[in-house]
């Protein structure tokens, strides 16, 4: 070891912080050019808002990444939206008195595609160019649970509320416990919970459960799973409400938001999904332990 | 923006992030460019193999669209951080070469540094490559919470807030990553 090695390794952490923070100014870092005019960040960013009428523009949701898209990853996502547009409203116009689904709020209907599998398998040949999400960081440095599906900002369970504007309902079932991150995306809360003895993990992505609340406004949205081959609904009862077990093979769901803009979300994270709406709020609740288990968790939910 | 009290930097946010709620798109393009030098620095510092001003692009625009649920007594700075440090790690994430961070070339020394002799001068690099070189050796939260505290000043709960984690995680977070620090400088291995 060197001088130099042997001195700042002997540094206490003031001492080390002192140093780091003397050499700041000499890493280098890009510097936006402000000149009036120029095309900087916050200049960019104003251009697409305002490109998007000025309103929220909201990009895929996180689980997105193509996975189940059969046209390959370059489609730009303007254009997928009008083409999951169209197919939503095709399906919805053949089947619409069809079939007799009733939560309110959640419309399920068919579709014949088969859906790529999701997050584990690998990407279909026009997605490789963006390598799959983060299984790439060695298993010895895991990030937080849930790190790896984009699920937006992690925050807390007390900062959720004033993020989404509404209140943070979580399982009051002793064996699933606090979660271990909650996370905050495009006005979606999601509590990730690490897989353990009675969280088991049949995706092999280290997430135990996943629960996702979002406002699903009963009048103004509608929620489609667009269901392929070997995805089997069953309407089931969570608290005296009709939800729906989807079990089987990757599923997509596909929803109007309140701005009337088409957002997808396809994925199979941790294993089979129950979703049901209580009040203006969907939940989604994502689990390997099957359907009586995860009925179980979610009427802990207070 | 620096030699403003606090109180009027909160006061100018305020009224930007008001106007900007209330449709003014202009205000919002003010309100982030005050920032906006740190963003990019912040999204390079998560994601040095990135493009930072991309990164930051996205961010601004991610950050129009939570603006409604911006709680208006917190401080605007650290929220928009966090979002653009998250935008950078997704960045991360789908990279497939990593490269870390680099110092600045000596020529480009800032006008205010005095010169040093010729000697000190190389100690100081060598010194400064160590640094960087062992900081670019760690693992991504190491290097995240010294660059927060560190390379881009941000108290403590500005840190957490950027980091979106608990104050006091900080706390004990910064002072792991300095003891890795050090362990990687011990190790002769971490010369590149």
């Amino acid at each position: 070891m060197n001088d130099i090695r042997r001195s700042l390794a002997g540094l206490s952490d003031d001492e080390l912080g002192a140093e780091l923070r003397s050499i700041a100014g000499w890493v280098a870092a890009p510097v936006p050019a402000t000149a009036p005019g120029s095309l900087d960040p916050a200049r960019r960013a104003r251009l697409r808002i305002e490109s998007s009428g000025g309103r929220p523009s909201r990009t895929r949701w996180p689980f997105g990444r193509g996975t189940w898209w059969p046209f390959g990853g370059a489609t730009r996502p303007l254009r997928r939206s009008f083409v999951l547009a169209i197919i939503a409203l095709i399906v919805l116009a053949a089947i619409a008195a069809a079939i007799g689904f009733g939560v309110p709020g959640i419309r399920l209907f068919f579709v014949g595609a088969t859906p790529t599998p999701g997050i584990s398998a690998s990407p279909p040949p026009g997605v490789s160019t963006s390598p799959s999400p983060s299984v790439s960081p060695s298993p010895s440095i895991p990030g937080p649970p849930g790190s790896d599906f984009d699920l937006g900002f992690m925050t807390t369970p007390s900062e959720a509320p004033t993020l989404t504007g509404f209140a943070l309902q979580l399982p009051t079932d002793p064996v699933v416990g606090p979660p271990d991150t909650v996370w905050y995306g495009e006005g979606r809360l999601t509590m990730v919970w690490a897989s353990r003895p009675g969280l088991p993990d049949a995706q092999a992505t280290g997430v135990g459960l996943l629960l996702s609340e979002f406002r699903g406004s009963l009048d103004r949205d509608f929620f489609g799973k667009m269901i392929g081959p070997g995805t089997t609904i069953t309407p089931v009862t969570v608290g005296g409400v009709t939800g729906y077990w989807i079990s089987g093979a990757m599923h997509d769901l596909v929803y109007i938001g309140v701005n009337g803009q088409i957002e997808n979300d396809s994925r199979r994270v941790v294993g089979d999904t129950l979703i049901w709406t209580r009040g203006d709020l969907t939940f989604r609740l994502e689990t390997a332990l099957g359907r009586d288990e995860a009925i179980r968790i979610a009427e802990s939910i207070r | 923006m620096e030699g403003r009290p606090l109180e009027d930097e909160r006061r100018i946010d305020a009224e930007l992030i008001e106007r900007a709620r209330g449709g003014e798109i202009v205000a919002y393009e003010e309100l982030v460019r005050r920032y906006q030098a740190v963003a990019v620095r912040t999204a390079h510092l998560f994601a040095p193999d990135g493009d930072a001003e991309d990164a930051t692009q996205e961010a601004f625009v991610k950050a129009y669209a939570a603006l409604a649920r911006f709680r208006p007594d917190a401080p605007f700075r650290p929220w928009l951080l966090r979002i653009v440090a998250n935008e950078a790690r997704n960045r991360r994430r789908s990279a497939t070469r990593r490269t870390g961070l680099a110092l600045r070339a000596v020529e480009d020394r800032r006008p205010d540094d005095a010169a040093p002799s010729p000697e000190s001068a190389v100690l100081a690099g060598e010194r400064r490559s160590t640094l960087v070189n062992a900081i670019n050796a760690l693992r991504d939260e190491d290097r995240e919470v010294i660059a927060v505290r560190f390379f881009l000043d941000l108290s403590e709960a500005e840190a957490a807030t950027t980091l979106g984690i608990p104050r006091g995680t900080v706390k004990s977070r910064l002072s792991r990553a300095l003891g890795r620090l050090r362990d990687q400088i011990a190790s002769d291995g971490a010369e590149p």
